[in-house]
């Protein structure tokens, strides 16, 4: 079975108040710094359950 | 004139415009655009010289998809009188819609309130539509959207409303610090600003949850 193409997101109307490339910086570098956390974090010590 | 090619992925929000609807109203044009919509409010234009009517008709004659949400229908503390805007735009977009042209008779809305039969009391001639509530919780508004639209384009995939919801807490965990590097107050941002930032965003998000 093939799957349906996934929706594309469309840019909205009007310019707004803040300039495109300090927006786009701003939300790459807010984005990026939240992964960076996650990624950071240090792994739960809880033992995996394993097979018996 | 409105853009032929826009003009089936443009959705109409009418919606109350208040302090205490805004939650709703920020979920409602998160899951229009993560639904791959263009969302369209009376907002996004700060044209002073065009008269409001005016420029509320010009927007719906470019949508052939509208939200609008009759929820607000209490009584204003100080003037003792409800709001009417949102009942008259939904009359003008059903007028569009039946006395329009072939392309305007195309038209499709979703009515949302809080409760899913309470418009009998007050709106009773909007009996035989579909009319969703979303009890006032974005999460719910969010799914009411979400359903609502994939339906209007079912060749396509999109993602589900509990996906999209936990997108948009990922979203409102962001917001703050986005507006800290753009400079901009939160209550600063405009419908416009609030759209283009959630379009950055979920280009670069689109598949975290």
């Amino acid at each position: 079975m093939t799957r349906k193409p996934s929706r594309q997101i469309r840019p909205p109307k009007g310019k707004g108040s803040i300039s495109n490339k300090v927006l786009k910086e701003a939300v790459k570098k807010v984005s990026e710094k939240r992964i960076d956390s996650i990624k950071k974090k240090p792994k739960s010590k809880t033992p995996t359950h394993k097979n018996k | 004139m409105y853009n032929n090619n826009d003009y089936e992925w443009n959705v109409f929000i009418n919606c109350p415009f208040d302090k205490q609807y805004e939650p709703v109203f920020h979920a409602i044009i998160f899951a229009v655009m993560d639904s791959g919509y263009i969302p369209r409010s009376a907002q996004e234009s700060s044209d002073s010289g065009e008269v409001r009517i005016q420029k509320i008709v010009k927007i719906i004659k470019s949508c052939k998809f509208a939200i609008h949400d009759i929820s607000r229908t209490d009584l204003s503390p100080e003037k003792k009188l409800p709001r009417f805007n949102m009942p008259l735009e939904l009359g003008i977009y059903l007028g569009a819609k039946y006395f329009g042209d072939k392309k305007q008779k195309s038209k499709n809305c979703l009515i949302l309130d809080t409760e899913q039969f309470r418009y009998q009391i007050f709106l009773s001639d909007l009996a035989g539509q579909d009319i969703r509530s979303h009890n006032n919780e974005p999460e719910k508004a969010i799914r009411c959207v979400r359903d609502w639209l994939s339906s209007l384009h079912p060749e396509l995939q999109y993602p589900g409303g509990k996906e999209i919801y936990n997108r948009y807490k990922l979203f409102l965990y962001d917001l703050p610090k986005i507006c800290r590097e753009t400079k901009l107050s939160i209550e600063e941002l405009t419908f416009t600003d609030y759209s283009r930032t959630i379009y950055e965003w979920l280009k670069l998000n689109e598949n975290n949850h």
